[in-house]
């Protein structure tokens, strides 16, 4: 019999030294694993305020509202602003950025007609940066979302008030509180039920990190045994560094909020730091029950327990009566819930991962904690996003099932992505058009075919004239003929280059395309960007090439930029947790074409908004705005596209249906449509004059192509690269005024 | 009296060919003028063996920040100074991070894209200077001191890429400017 027991307990002890070592293992490889596991943070582009700076006041109280910022009269803390008509006072919050530490500053400027005036900071800074708006973060697969706060960055009073509400003997025990477990047994048992728990925060962190919520017996001694483990492995420093930013504090969405930084951002848009004693009472509070005291849903309650906190707080002597009365008199102010963190732009985070896909792996993006700056201009992107919308909502009362679109926005020097829509929808995460959707561009294409002549001067300029005459190519294959039509389905005997891109001629365009050959085209396509194969088709110069909208903006960046390739990016710099700078991605330039030949190719993509096809835009426009552009209608209008820029701005918009059924939209009705009325809101410049001692500017009779003069008809104010100005002068008749005066009054 | 004529006959030929030659040469620099793009044609018959690029040349660039441009708002003259210091030290990517940061505010600023070139050219990052040089060219209106000085630039760069040809026909357009 002694045997037998003595084996049975040697056994016993067997199996319980074998289960302590598993579970030291599984929670000494989680807990470091777990303990610095950080998603990334994305953040919007900083907005930068000084003198002369272009921007509305609805657009500068939009930015501070999205930042957080709350109004108030006296403005003494960071995070406010008041305003007094077009006068702002800001007190803006201190940030870390790639090239310097931003510190907290208090601003006061006045906007006139949209142009910051009066501008004063009192740090006296020539400019100051708010704050970047939070749009999401890359999360590990297990949707929990941190903001790290250290030991060091926590006040004192916190983390006394913290351990006297939930773990009094903490700095004492060793993972195990035996009093607390005999009084939470009392109560549970006078009671007859389980109330109350006895768990130590080891405990609690236990059960975070590694255990389910169920209340049993064996979940209990097994937390128990693990925090023991815990307490032997690690400091209380470390244990309560972590559980700062473990515990979890609320779900927004499908992100669950762990941890006390976080949830400073979260209910109070705040850094944990700037937390005043009733709302850091409100977050200690709320550990007992996030969902149980959640302020939003249940403020009674929650300002109930908060204020059992304060008293907590002040009968341990952390904080005085004059602030625990004070505390317990404010009300439960938090921020709605659209202001937290949660990815706000899908599309735009889209293109973000997969630019970052390109240098770092998953794993480290969703745990290492970067912090990416992006290019996202949130103002831009909120407008896109609410134009988009109406222009669909409209035109959808034409058609027989709902259109869909997408928008990409870029700054035309540097090639940075300030907004991107690949849906009607910007707040849903689903099929990204913008970056996926593969379309046939239609006439987005011609400007590359006529900039491929005009490369050759010597051979081409915008007077050269072209038949647009009918065009019968015989299919090889099987012995078809593809007669196209023009839009008007109109011939002409001759017409110059520039009219055959302005009124968007398909007729001349294949002719073109003909006698400069694939391959020439296909060089022009390849500098331009694009790196999809070229089919060698003469459907190729009606645009069949298919291309995502994310595709033609590199196209037409190149353009719109004035010859100079520049890398389309979505991403600013990167920064590692701690602050450190990791990568910047500058703006580099490439020069890919001759600036004469794209001066030539503008002029008559400036044409196609004055007098062509686009030029339906200057019912939103300004007349003073000097922008450039090309419609493009495929088939059927199935699709409808828009590429065009301002002096700074790069749209491109594209319309139609995942169905790829016909439209009753073409390029000029439906995606010019969203374009112009976008570019209306966004503070655009005018395209500038490129000053080039090699070209001149001629007045042209445009049906013969020779010189002529600027009271006569039928005449153009052309730009030529010099030494390759029309021989002959074409004779004066009908004396009147030029159509084309715009331009020669803009480029005197 | 007799020889004056033939004499006349021979002086006047003599100046209708030199006069001639003067055309054909100046025609020859016209089709040889720059292309911005690729190098000319390896036409270098009309140039003369000693007519290389000195390396001295290089010393005629000093890079030097922008802040005499009185249409630089004060904002972006700060960012110009933060670049100039960083520059100072050899910081060479917190440099281009301000003057990036500058040409945000403006970003039509010739002088401003010169500086950034001037930057480039120091890392020896030479086609990309060459290309900002060409940028702040096309934005360039009347300071012929300016374009001067970018297609210098642009000489200094080619040179040192290995296209003489190149190099040789930027320094040209420069001295276009010296007069």
């Amino acid at each position: 019999m002694k045997k037998f027991l003595g084996g049975v307990l040697f056994i016993s002890i067997f199996i319980f030294l074998i289960l302590v070592a598993y579970l030291q293992i599984k929670m000494s490889t989680s807990f470091e694993g777990k303990k610095w596991s950080m998603p990334a943070l994305v953040y919007a582009r900083p907005l930068e305020l000084y003198d002369q700076k272009t921007i509305s006041p609805s657009d500068l109280e939009y930015e501070l509202y999205q930042l957080g910022y709350q109004y108030s009269l006296n403005g003494k803390s960071e995070g406010t602003f008041s305003r007094d008509g077009n006068s702002f006072t800001i007190f803006t919050r201190g940030f870390s950025f790639w090239d310097s530490k931003e510190p907290s500053n208090r601003v006061s400027l006045t906007i006139s007609r949209d142009t910051i005036e009066n501008f004063q900071s009192h740090l006296k800074s020539d400019l100051v940066r708010l704050d970047p708006i939070k749009i999401g973060g890359i999360y590990p697969g297990h949707h929990e979302d941190r903001l790290l706060i250290k030991n060091e960055d926590t006040p004192t009073s916190f983390l006394k008030g913290l351990v006297a509400v939930e773990d009094k003997d903490f700095y004492n025990h060793f993972g195990l509180s035996l009093s607390s477990i005999g009084r939470a047994l009392i109560v549970n048992i006078k009671s007859g039920k389980y109330i109350q728990g006895g768990s130590t925060i080891s405990q609690q962190l236990v059960k975070n990190f590694f255990l389910t919520n169920e209340r049993t017996l064996i979940r209990k001694a097994q937390e128990a045994l693990m925090a023991v483990l815990m307490e032997f492995n690690y400091s209380k420093k470390e244990i309560i560094e972590t559980y700062l930013n473990e515990i979890y504090l609320g779900q927004n969405g499908k992100r669950a909020i762990h941890g006390f930084g976080l949830a400073s951002q979260h209910y109070f848009g705040k850094n944990f730091k700037s937390l005043q004693v009733h709302e850091a009472s409100l977050l200690i509070a709320m550990v007992k029950g996030p969902s149980y005291y959640n302020p939003r849903r249940h403020p009674k309650r929650a300002k109930k327990r908060r204020n059992l906190v304060i008293g907590v707080l002040y009968s341990n002597n952390i904080i005085t009566e004059k602030e625990a009365l004070s505390a317990r008199k404010k009300p439960i102010s938090v921020i709605p819930k659209t202001n937290s963190v949660l990815t706000k732009y899908p599309d735009y985070m889209q293109l973000v991962k997969k630019q970052l896909l390109e240098e770092y792996d998953m794993e480290d993006l969703s745990s290492e904690g970067l912090k990416i700056f992006t290019n996202l201009d949130p103002i831009l992107q909120h407008k896109s996003d609410l134009q988009l919308k109406k222009s669909l909502k409209k035109f959808d009362k034409n058609e027989n099932s709902p259109l869909e679109g997408a928008v990409v926005l870029s700054k035309v020097d540097t090639g940075e992505i300030i907004a991107l829509l690949g849906s009607r929808d910007d707040r849903a995460s689903g099929f990204n058009r913008a970056l996926k959707a593969n379309r046939p561009i239609g006439s987005l294409i011609k400007p590359a075919i006529y900039l491929t002549a005009l490369n050759q001067p010597e051979s081409y300029t915008l007077a050269s004239q072209i038949p647009d005459t009918a065009v019968n190519v015989e299919n090889k294959n099987d012995g078809t003929f593809w007669t196209p039509k023009n839009f008007d389905n109109e011939t002409r005997e001759q017409v110059s280059i520039y009219d055959a891109l302005v009124h968007s001629y398909n007729l001349a365009t294949i002719h073109m395309g003909l006698a400069l050959g694939y391959s020439k085209i296909e060089e022009t396509l390849i500098d331009l960007g694009i790196t999809k194969k070229i089919p060698h088709l003469p459907s190729l110069f009606l645009g069949s090439l298919e291309m995502t909208p994310f595709e033609v903006t590199e196209m037409y960046q190149t353009i719109a930029s004035g010859g100079f390739k520049t890398h389309l990016k979505s991403i600013h710099t990167v920064i590692s947790r701690d602050g450190s700078p990791i990568k910047r991605y500058s703006n580099k330039l490439e020069k890919k074409f001759a600036s004469n030949s794209i001066h030539l190719i503008q002029h008559a993509m400036l044409g196609t908004m004055r007098e062509g096809t686009g030029r339906s835009a200057y019912n939103y426009l300004s007349d003073s705005l000097n922008t450039a552009g090309k419609t493009g209608t495929t088939n059927d209008q199935r699709d409808s596209w828009f590429a065009g820029f301002t002096g700074n701005i790069l749209g491109v918009v594209w319309i139609g249906k995942d169905d790829y059924k016909p439209t009753q939209l073409t390029g000029s009705s439906g995606a010019l449509n969203v374009w112009s009325n976008i570019i209306a809101q966004s503070h655009s410049t005018s395209i500038r004059k490129n000053f080039s001692d090699e070209i001149t500017y001629n007045w042209v009779h445009i049906p013969t192509g020779k010189l002529s003069d600027r009271f006569c008809s039928d005449v153009s104010y052309l730009p030529f690269i010099k030494g390759s100005e029309p021989i002959g002068q074409a004779p004066c008749t009908n004396i009147g005024r030029s159509i084309s005066n715009w331009f020669h009054s803009f480029f005197q | 009296m007799k020889l004056i004529i033939p004499l006349l006959l021979l002086v006047t030929i003599s100046g209708c060919q030199s006069f001639r030659l003067k055309i054909e040469s100046s025609d020859s620099d016209r089709q040889n003028q720059d292309s911005e793009i690729s190098p000319d044609q390896d036409d270098t018959s009309s140039y003369d063996d000693d007519d290389s690029l000195d390396i001295d040349d290089e010393e005629e660039i000093v890079t030097e920040e922008p802040q005499k441009d009185p249409e630089i708002p004060p904002a972006a003259k700060s960012l110009l100074k933060k670049a100039d210091d960083e520059r100072s030290l050899q910081n060479y990517d917190r440099s281009e991070h301000y003057v990036e940061r500058a040409l945000r505010i403006s970003p039509e600023s010739p002088y401003i894209h010169f500086y950034y070139s001037q930057i480039l050219l120091e890392q020896e990052k030479n086609s990309l200077a060459e290309s900002r040089a060409f940028k702040a060219l096309s934005l360039c209106e009347h300071d012929k001191n300016l374009k001067k000085r970018l297609w210098q630039l642009i000489a200094i760069s080619r040179h040192r890429e290995g296209d003489n040809q190149g190099s040789i026909n930027a320094r040209r357009k420069a001295e276009q400017y010296s007069h």
